[in-house]
């Protein structure tokens, strides 16, 4: 392998498939990032077997090849790189690279590239969707977050992906909030899927789709699923398992709906959390929606909140407790002005939607006191 | 802030002390409590044991070595918190701000008895007094104007001692001490202070604040303040439990990965049972792994919601299990501990899917039942059960 490229590309290359490096290390070679150059591309590839990523930048390849470099080394190297022509040549006497820059020349060991995992692309896979980039992007920020982080129960760490006909949901639940994002996208084979997959491998999937990024590719089979950009692939394995019914617990009706301006809800639950904190880190604040107004209350050993805020209301008036960073979560990745809050009794869920879109459903659990 | 007046109570040799008590013919003798059993620790030495080099947590084997002669006696747990029940007791007519640290150790802060009782010289001979009246033993009291200088002063004149420590006495009385007698410098940190040339505590005083923090880490102010006499943690009475743990050191080191799990198995029924007992839940599952060469870890796992149940404990901890546990080396202890502790009276978080159903609640009320009434382990799990 012999190429000439640009820091910028590396740098590029490195940043896109450096989280899927294993960290835990049982298997050496994939401690590295495997390069591979044909054609005038460098494929950067990484995986820990539970997610892989793998993308391409424009090199200048003067000679074929493949090697698999120490990821912390080469990445660290590469970061502190003046911004100058990089060569990389492959030693068969170290099973490594030298990389020139300038007069200097640095060489690091690797391991040979055919001892990499293959990242296969799932060309022959079992469905095949598309989805609009920065929509799909939006998708994965509104609900990812409320995934658990819980293994002991594996489906709840996983995002619920289900297409039906034209209709693509996204949902996610720790069991005591649910978030449910839907959208449209295009079918190009199969035409219904319900699969879980790992919340962590969506996070990555949004974090590496580019602004310039028009279309994603969804491919895959029961085992596998495979989000393709124009320049890059992640493959993640599925969460097995069956999940909750996640219709049955949305419910329709309410007895109270609220409508307020996202911005002073968030405002002022921020202020009440500041003085709800109890002995096993639940940030217990309570609402009580009567006469046109919204009270927010808290207190702890350090002080105290009591707030109103007026409202527009409908229904009866009502006293529920919830956990805080629950509330918190949801109304940093709303993106509407205004938002309406439904509820039901002290012990049944609270629904948030956006004040103008019907596409997204958080409901959250209140605390019993 | 107002000078507080602090006592630090801690018993002589206390088990010991009350072994010797009820069995005259060990008096005047080295006595251990503890099993003989070769990889068991001591637990109390008294102190004609003490003379020959034996102390509390020392390997049975290596004081049976310094001290042959040395009657050990397996303890008795029940009669020590009987008779440290009654201590408290005690403590708890001198003032209402009583801190336990175990069954043998009490800070008591009288700064505001004294109207009453005397000044806290006066309230340390009473509470020796009543204590030697009405269970027969001594204790060491140390007194002064903060938790830490009250702990030292008690060190100070073991056996029956009473010693005060002042603003004045800092200089001459503390400053002396070697390093290892603070709060907080252990072994290590030791070691890493003698390199420094820091071996008293008054070089410690005198040591440059920004140094000792990048010794000592985050410690460091706190260890800083110390040694200058500054101290401000109040006495906080019956501290609520922090946790519910068990652990085991196998009779041999192991890499019988069947036999971990049936141990590990057994600790988590263990914990389950004292957590349901006291009617509490826990949130965090840590697993505690010791191998052969001491080389000690601890790993622990957050659910989303509390529990007491022994076999979503025993998942946890096995997976904890797996996931660290070096199989290149055999393991010396190992031990579950549930942590972020609740009574469920305080706010309790609904669930859309619950882990836990009424079902197995009932089975689980009805196996501890059985269990309390029948004896330990009358009903449990079959892979228990040891082959006879």
């Amino acid at each position: 392998m012999k190429i000439i490229a640009t820091k910028d590309n590396l740098q590029y290359g490195i940043n896109t498939v450096q989280k899927a490096v294993s960290t835990k290390n049982t298997i050496p070679v994939l401690s590295g990032i495997r390069l591979k150059a044909v054609d005038n591309k460098l494929y950067m590839a990484a995986t820990d077997l539970e997610i892989g990523i793998e993308c391409f930048v424009a090199v200048q390849v003067l000679e074929e090849g493949e090697i698999v470099l120490p990821a912390r080394q080469f990445s660290e190297l590469v970061r502190r790189l003046p911004d100058t022509k990089i060569a990389i040549n492959y030693i068969d006497s170290i099973i490594g690279v030298e990389i020139k820059y300038n007069d200097a020349e640095v060489n690091i060991k690797g391991w040979p590239g055919d001892e990499f995992p293959v990242i296969p692309d799932l060309e022959e896979g079992e469905y095949h969707f598309e989805i609009n980039s920065t929509l799909f992007k939006n998708m994965v920020k509104q609900t990812v977050f409320a995934a658990s982080s819980d293994e002991s129960r594996p489906i709840f760490t996983g995002a619920l992906l289900e297409i039906e006909e034209n209709d693509f949901k996204l949902i996610t639940t720790d069991t005591h909030r649910l978030a449910l994002r839907s959208s449209k996208g295009n079918i190009i084979k199969n035409n219904n899927i319900n699969l879980i997959i790992p919340a962590k491998a969506l996070a990555e999937v949004s974090r590496i789709i580019q602004e310039d990024d028009e279309n994603i590719q969804i491919k895959g089979n029961n085992n596998q699923i495979c989000f393709k950009s124009s320049d890059t692939l992640l493959i993640s394995r599925l969460i097995d398992g069956r999940f909750p019914d996640y219709r049955q617990v949305i419910p329709d009706k309410f007895s109270t709906v609220i409508k307020i301006k996202t911005k002073d809800l968030q405002e002022t639950v921020e202020r009440a959390n500041l003085f709800s904190g109890e002995k096993d880190g639940t940030s217990v604040i309570r609402l009580k929606i009567e006469n046109g107004y919204l009270n927010i209350s808290s207190k702890s050993d350090l002080g105290k909140v009591d707030e109103n805020i007026p409202i527009f209301v409908e229904g009866e008036d009502i006293e529920i407790s919830f956990n805080a960073r629950y509330i918190l979560d949801v109304l940093k990745v709303l993106e509407s002005e205004d938002l309406k809050f439904s509820l039901t009794g002290p012990l049944s869920p609270g629904v948030i939607k956006s004040g103008n879109h019907d596409n997204y459903t958080y409901l959250i659990l209140p605390l019993r006191n | 802030m107002m000078e507080r007046n602090i006592l630090h109570i801690d018993m002589d040799a206390f088990y010991a002390a009350i072994e010797q008590r009820d069995n005259p013919d060990l008096r005047g003798l080295p006595v251990i409590i503890g099993s003989r059993h070769p990889r068991s620790v001591v637990s109390t030495a008294s102190y004609e044991a003490r003379a020959f080099g034996v102390h509390s947590a020392m390997p049975m084997v290596k004081a049976l070595k310094l001290c042959p002669e040395a009657i050990c006696i397996p303890p008795n747990l029940k009669k020590y918190q009987n008779v440290s029940e009654k201590i408290m007791q005690i403590f708890n007519k001198y003032t209402d701000l009583v801190e336990a640290l175990s069954l043998d150790e009490a800070f008591l802060d009288v700064s505001g008895s004294q109207r009453i009782f005397g000044n806290p010289r006066v309230i340390a001979q009473r509470i020796k007094e009543n204590i030697k009246e009405q269970v027969g033993l001594t204790c060491s009291i140390g007194i002064s104007y903060n938790k830490f200088l009250a702990k030292l002063a008690s060190d100070l004149e073991k056996p029956n001692g009473m010693t005060v420590i002042c603003k004045e006495d800092i200089k001459n009385k503390v400053w002396p001490l070697p390093i290892n007698k603070m709060w907080g410098i252990g072994p290590k940190s030791s070691i890493k202070l003698e390199k420094c040339n820091i071996r008293t505590i008054g070089q410690l005083a005198q040591t440059d604040l920004n140094f000792l923090q990048n010794i000592l880490g985050s410690w460091g102010a706190e260890v800083y303040h110390m040694a200058n006499g500054i101290d401000n943690r109040p006495v906080v009475p019956h501290r609520e439990a922090h946790s519910i743990g068990h652990e085991t050191t196998f009779l041999e080191d192991t890499v019988d990965l069947e036999f971990i799990k049936m141990v590990l198995l057994d600790l988590a029924q263990e914990v389950g049972r004292r957590l349901r007992s006291q009617k509490i839940k826990g949130k965090t599952i840590v697993l505690k792994l010791r191998y052969s060469d001491f080389k000690t870890i601890t790993r622990n796992h957050t659910l989303m919601e509390c529990t007491d149940r022994d076999d979503l404990i025993y998942k946890i901890a096995i997976g904890l299990f797996k996931t660290n546990y070096d199989k290149n080396k055999s393991l010396r202890l190992i031990g579950i501990t549930v942590t972020g502790l609740t009574t469920g009276e305080e706010h309790k978080q609904i669930s859309l899917f619950p882990v836990e159903n009424e079902k197995s609640n009932i089975l689980y009320q009805a196996l501890d039942k059985i269990n309390s009434k029948y004896g330990e382990k009358t009903v449990t799990r079959a892979r228990l059960v040891r082959k006879s």
